[in-house]
């Protein structure tokens, strides 16, 4: 599997211009304050906007493909958990299967989020928590290269965030790229991947956790600090 | 789905038949006569409102699904009042109503009220301002086609049109059908490709951005095809409401709520509901002509009512 590479990306005024690679194989977060353009990123990525740059993934540049090709190769799941439709969230699931893929895929997605049940109620009656879910099932069911999500473990119970942070860990291990943002800088520190720091619509820092998420750099973006304990404010 | 089609064709024939004891003389001398009633008064009639319902149909699902509201539709965002607006101007106003004028006035009629909505009521609106913003665009056309009719040079502006303003499909030739035919059918045809985009759309605009869709030309796309094939029905049959409305919403139970898999399902309901409206119209007390559009709004009206009743007594649940 190959990596993606953006190269002078953007989003007008709200983010970048970046250069980064995400490596295949590896699950990478996105952290930053509120408004710092963690969205801005994903938007940017996915060409949404007025997104500046290019993005490739391997010798492939994303935005030339059709979207048959690309359904295949990646998948965005947003921080909103809205769908306007009462569909069944089983179909919901099978909207994000690339076309001329086999349909037991989406079982297979909703039984990795023990949703098999949940998929046959209307998915606007699902609670934020269980619709999150349904919307991890469906970013998963293609087995697309590139998994992109956007607070993917917000809305989750603690077990569920465990959950769903080891089925994107076992994403990364079968090769995909995996991108993440999460708001819990302990979770992002511990985490054994790559971390992206965000401030101010810049990208200030990429690389392994422990050395990217150092004290000087909390307390300059988020104004905190980590203790054994837990967090406090570094002022 | 072949159900459908059956209905259509059931519903097409009905449509056509001659009543048995009309027949009668025909049998004797003047068999032309049947001819002439089926090739110029009833094919033309029976095209018009096949077209017609299906345009309804088609462009409500796809603006429906567009907007992500089962509230929208031609007759209620103000297509259908702008494409009647804009072919009165062109008729009256401008004095252009001879050939094309009243197709090409109706069309940008409706374009222009589609652009209004969606200036109003944003990209992605919320049922209120939707529907706040198609009750002020409709208030506002029905008015100014009422000022552009009063200030017509022609006394008889009001009764002319009035007819026409209804919806009906009754003194109405081939050729009228054909060129409805010609404008439509393409127009109907760009949208109904759009079906996989529509159904994406369903988890959002940057999704269906990251599947590879573009999102404001398909927007685009399809409100302009709306315009043209709504436009061009107008200018010739009138304002006929509700089936935009109402072949949507039964369309969506055949596709488990799939809004992009229910455009062609919505056509054929669409076609086969206005036909059959136009069929029972005929039953009208003799020499009376009951315009099909009053018939559509009679059974429409009690209809969105319900949905928005049953709507509000979902949010009240959840």
């Amino acid at each position: 599997m190959s990596a993606l590479t953006a190269h002078g990306l953007g989003l007008s005024g709200r983010f970048g211009p970046a250069d980064f690679t995400l490596p295949a194989g590896r699950l990478s977060m996105v952290i930053g304050p509120n408004g710092a353009g963690k969205t801005s990123l994903f938007h940017a990525l996915i060409g949404h906007g007025e997104a500046q740059g290019e993005v490739r993934l391997g010798d492939h540049v994303l935005g030339t493909m059709t979207p048959a090709v690309r359904m295949q190769r990646l998948s965005f799941m947003p921080a909103s958990r809205d769908i306007g439709w009462p569909m069944r969230a089983r179909d919901v699931v099978a909207l994000g299967l690339a076309p001329g893929l086999d349909r037991a895929l989406v079982d297979g997605a909703l039984e990795r989020l023990d949703a098999m049940e949940l998929g046959q109620r209307a998915v606007n009656n699902l609670s934020t928590g269980e619709r999150t879910r349904i919307l991890i099932a469906r970013a998963l069911v293609s087995q697309p290269d590139v998994i992109l999500l956007d607070e993917p473990l917000a809305n989750l119970d603690p077990a569920w965030r465990l959950r769903v942070l080891a089925l994107l860990a076992a994403e990364a291990e079968r090769g995909a790229v995996v991108l993440l943002s999460v708001h819990d800088l302990m979770l992002a520190r511990q985490h054994q991947g790559d971390v992206l720091l965000i401030d101010k619509g810049q990208l200030i820092a990429h690389g392994p956790a422990r050395t990217t998420m150092c004290d000087g750099r909390l307390a300059a973006v988020f104004g905190v600090r980590l203790t054994p304990q837990g967090m406090e404010l570094a002022d | 789905m072949p159900l459908l089609i059956l209905g259509l064709l059931a519903v097409g024939l009905v449509s056509l038949a001659v009543p048995v004891d009309s027949l009668w003389p025909l049998w004797s001398d003047q068999r032309d006569l049947l001819g002439v009633i089926l090739w110029e008064l009833r094919l033309p009639r029976l095209i018009l409102a096949l077209i017609f319902g299906a345009s309804l149909g088609l462009t409500g699902a796809a603006i429906q699904a567009l907007f992500a509201n089962p509230l929208a539709s031609p007759d209620i965002n103000g297509a259908s009042g702008g494409a009647a607006l804009g072919a009165v101007v062109t008729g009256y106003t401008l004095g252009l109503g001879e050939g094309y004028g009243l197709t090409i006035g109706a069309i940008i009629g409706a374009l222009l009220a589609l652009a209004v909505l969606l200036g109003l009521a944003g990209r992605k609106a919320d049922s209120i301002s939707f529907l706040l913003a198609g009750v002020a665009i409709t208030a506002a056309t029905g008015a100014a086609t009422a000022l552009a009719l009063a200030l017509a040079p022609s006394p008889f502006a009001f009764y002319d049109v009035y007819d026409w303003m209804m919806g009906s499909f009754v003194d109405r030739d081939l050729g009228q059908a054909a060129l409805v035919a010609v404008i439509a059918l393409p127009a109907l045809w760009i949208i109904a490709r759009e079906a996989k985009a529509l159904d994406h759309l369903v988890l959002g605009e940057v999704v269906a951005q990251s599947m590879g869709h573009d999102v404001p030309r398909l927007r685009l796309r399809i409100i302009i095809a709306s315009a043209i094939a709504i436009g061009a029905c107008v200018s010739i049959c009138g304002a006929v409401g509700f089936i935009g409305l109402v072949a949507p919403f039964l369309a969506r139970a055949l596709t488990r709520q799939h809004p992009g898999r229910a455009l062609v399902p919505a056509a054929l309901i669409g076609a086969i509901l206005l036909t059959t409206a136009d069929v029972l119209v005929r039953f009208a007390p003799q020499g009376r002509n009951l315009p099909v559009g009053v018939l559509t709004a009679l059974i429409g009206v009690p209809f969105f009512l319900w949905l928005v009743a049953g709507r509000r007594w979902q949010r009240g649940l959840g």
